[in-house]
């Protein structure tokens, strides 16, 4: 008997230190400063359009919106964001973004559901100090490839070209693949960066250097890059709409297949609303509007 | 004397004074050599310190060296100046921001094709490094700097499986270098090269030769005992480190060790001495003094020994010999008594307590002559109470014996203070008594005769009248004292007689009986 009331105590201790053990690690979203906010995580831009409009998510809900981004533990990227959806649940509310667009097949088996935020240009990035301005689509492809190897085959200075590339979520399409389809295509002497910021050092670094990133990044004023027109397009929303300018990637917010009321209604007011609108005019950004929601019919 | 406790003592003492004495002077004599041997063991130690430190130094330095070697952008931005042809703009750049912080003094990034990729100002380490690399495949050596040294670690950047250079890290043993090793090493640091000290923290050493003599170095006509420092893979050519310490400060050291072993020496051998000295005197006055009583004791003395307050052994063993003797007295005073006692009861008659027979020959020798000395006459005066046998019949030996005391009594009061009083028989009594003439011999006679005729003694209710016939007679001072004696006695029975056989109780004088027999009678009463 008494031996097993002690295995019952035991057995009790074990549980607790579990669960102390897990809160601990479990911590991300469920904070308790959290409670009663609608928490969204995922690739970069999120961070800052969303954050841009914080309060007029708040009207349009009633509740607090609370963002992680590039300072938070869950990291950046479109896959922590697909993890931040996937955390949804009553009482603790969740969504994320994808700078990416997802396959059909991923959608699917992740149970997502996909809004359409915007359409982001693909900025060309090189030294400030570099005297091109503008390159070609085929120039660009062909440094971006190899083909070309020094500034002075496309009206520059007698520099090597350092490429310097950033080509994250390989299996879905879009995005980086606006350049070149296939990572494989890329020049293998380049430098590949695993974030937005190493691509800006990396730039500043190299002035023989040229890169790319999307147009939402908040240049320092110290930043020794510079933005090139491609066959004299800028990257802007409106050249995004008339179809001239070439790279770009859309940018979503996912749920899961049951989101909250409060979450839909947070994204219909970042599709629709007129705060959304300056955003995107401030970084060249094309909304895709009215909403698409793109899902897989049960 | 040489077996005694004190001489022993004496001879310790000494002994150890001159043990502790030779010991302590032969350790001041060789704590020079000893100071100068450990001096040696202390340089060669803080030269391996040194040693361990540089060592230290080098793998932390190499350490640096290959956390800058396998940083990923360090080895693109490599790849890029060396595959792509880029400046090293970009890679200086990217050091300064990541490693800029790192305490070394040079840094350089060599290309495999000898171009330099980042530091290439140091065109003389870019150098040295290749000509290192040519000959040693160590990742660690020196190169001359100036006046100094320079450490330099280096390590191979590979990326993508394909060696694209080396990065090299350097740090300078300048006189900052120096000092800050000085300041835990204590003594001074050397840099030499062709025999010429090129840095020291000795002040005044720069310039100076650098000859070695025996381990000993001298700068400045001061002598130092000097190790060298060994460095990695350092050319022979090049500069050396050393060590090396001041023999005069070793030597100063050894003066103040000298004066302690001698104040030592001297304390030592003092408070052994004066120990030596407390030793002996404890022992020796009380062992000094049991000999002396001991030794009375054996010539039959007994003297009286003082009680001491020391309660240590000989303390004790002071008073238990004072407490023997104490009591040896004491039964020497019993037996004394008892000889006394025995001797009394041998020349004493034990009923009337007058001296007896016995005592009347061992006296009368010592009478005689007194009386031959001081021309006097010794009488004898032989008395023999009357009836003495009725007296018995009718009253028992208890009265007789009342009777024989009480005239014992009578003697006693009636002789004088120095005459000599005998019973020598049942009921005879004699008395010597030295005179000048017979007269006071027959006076005396004639009072002790009428004393007792007048005192008659008185037993049970019974009063029983006595009466004594009395001889006198002298002893002849011409023959020995023993046939004096036998004439004396014999005459003086003569002369009782005659006292008995005409009617008792009457005095008669022996004198010259053949002639004057006549007058003898005469002198009856």
């Amino acid at each position: 008997m008494f031996r097993s009331l002690a295995r019952k105590i035991q057995m009790l201790f074990i549980a607790l230190f579990c669960t102390t053990m897990l809160s601990g690690t479990n911590s991300t979203l469920a904070d308790e400063s959290h409670e009663n906010a609608l928490l969204g995580a995922g690739a970069h831009f999120a961070w800052i359009v969303f954050d841009a409009l914080k309060e007029d998510l708040k009207r349009a809900t009633g509740r607090d919106t609370i963002l992680f981004g590039e300072n938070s533990m869950l990291g950046v990227g479109c896959n922590a964001g697909i993890k931040a959806a996937q955390q949804n649940a009553i009482g603790h509310e969740t969504f994320g973004f994808v700078c990416c667009p997802l396959t059909e097949e991923e959608i699917e088996k992740e149970q997502l559901i996909v809004y359409p935020l915007a359409m982001e240009p693909v900025m060309i990035l090189t030294h400030k100090t570099n005297p091109i301005n503008d390159l070609s689509i085929e120039q660009i492809r062909k440094i971006f490839s190899g083909d070309v190897l020094n500034w002075k085959e496309v009206g520059g200075n007698d520099e090597s070209i350092v490429v310097v590339t950033r080509l994250h979520c390989k299996d879905r399409p879009g995005h980086w693949k606006t350049i070149l389809p296939s990572d494989k295509e890329f020049r293998q002497e380049r430098l590949n960066v695993k974030s937005a910021s190493a691509m800006v050092q990396r730039i500043n670094d190299f002035k023989s250097a040229m890169g790319h990133i999307g147009s939402t990044w908040n240049f320092k004023p110290e930043d020794q890059v510079k933005i090139i027109t491609v066959g004299g397009v800028a990257p802007t929303a409106e050249n995004l709409k008339n179809g001239t300018y070439p790279f770009y990637r859309p940018l979503s917010a996912i749920t899961t297949r049951n989101p909250s009321p409060d979450v839909v209604k947070l994204i219909k007011e970042a599709q629709n609303g007129p705060a959304f609108r300056r955003v995107a005019e401030q970084y060249q950004l094309l909304p895709l509007n009215p909403m698409r929601q793109v899902s897989v019919k049960k | 004397m040489l077996s005694t406790y004190r001489f022993r003592l004496i001879a310790y003492t000494v002994l150890l004074v001159a043990f502790l004495t030779i010991t302590l002077v032969y350790t001041y004599i060789y704590s020079r050599n000893v100071i100068l041997e450990e001096a040696e063991n202390s340089v060669t130690n803080t030269a391996s310190l040194l040693n361990g430190n540089i060592e230290m130094e080098e793998k932390e330095l190499l350490h640096y060296t290959e956390i800058v070697r396998d940083d990923l952008r360090i080895k693109e931005y490599v790849f890029m100046i060396v595959k792509v042809g880029t400046d090293g703009e970009a890679l200086a750049s990217l050091y300064e921001r990541h490693y800029g912080w790192l305490p070394v003094k040079r840094h350089i990034v060599l290309g495999d094709n000898g171009r330099t990729l980042l530091g290439s100002e140091h065109q003389d380490l870019a150098r040295a490094l290749v000509n290192h690399m040519e000959v040693s495949g160590k990742q660690i050596f020196y190169m001359q700097s100036g006046k100094g040294l320079e450490m330099i670690t280096w390590a191979p950047i590979s990326y993508q499986g394909t060696r694209l250079g080396v990065v090299a890290l350097t740090h300078v043993i300048d006189n900052v270098w120096l000092k800050k090793h000085q300041q835990y090493s204590g003594g001074y640091l050397f840099v030499e090269n062709d025999s010429v000290i090129l840095l020291s923290t000795l002040p005044g050493a720069e310039s100076q030769k650098f000859e070695l003599n025996d381990g000993l170095l001298e700068v400045n006509k001061e002598t130092y005992q000097i190790r060298p420092i060994v460095l990695s893979s350092s050319d022979e050519r090049i500069a050396h480190l050393w060590y090396g310490v001041s023999m005069r400060d070793l030597l100063a050291k050894l003066e103040r060790h000298s004066r302690i072993v001698l104040l030592l020496t001297l304390s030592g051998a003092f408070a052994i001495l004066w120990m030596g000295l407390i030793i002996v005197r404890n022992f020796n006055r009380p062992l000094t003094e049991l000999i002396h009583i001991t030794r009375a004791v054996a010539n039959g003395n007994l003297p009286v020994m003082n009680q001491t307050q020391e309660k240590n052994e000989i303390g004790i063993l002071s008073n238990q010999f004072a407490e023997m003797l104490q009591a040896l007295r004491e039964k020497q005073e019993e037996i004394d008594r008892i000889h006394q006692e025995l001797e009394e009861s041998a020349i004493t008659d034990s009923l009337t307590k007058l001296h007896n027979r016995r005592y009347l020959q061992d006296i009368f020798p010592r009478l005689l002559a007194q009386a031959q000395r001081d021309h006097l006459f010794l009488s004898g005066i032989l008395l023999d109470l009357d009836h003495f046998k009725q007296i018995n019949d009718r009253h028992g030996h208890l009265g007789g014996d009342q009777c024989l005391t009480h005239l014992s009594k009578l003697l006693k009061e009636t002789s004088r203070a120095n005459d000599y009083v005998f019973r020598i028989g049942g009921e005879e009594f004699l008395i010597l008594s030295i005179n000048d003439s017979h007269e006071g011999s027959r006076l005396l006679a004639e009072k002790i005769r009428s004393t007792l005729e007048q005192h008659p003694v008185a037993f049970k209710d019974t009063i029983i009248p006595l009466t004594a016939s009395i001889g006198v007679s002298h002893g002849d001072t011409s023959l020995p004292p023993d046939e004096s004696l036998t004439n004396l006695l014999y005459n003086a029975d003569k002369a009782l007689y005659q006292a008995k056989t005409k009617g008792r109780n009457q005095v008669r004088m022996y004198i010259q009986m053949d002639e004057l027999e006549q007058s003898a009678w005469d002198y009856g009463s």
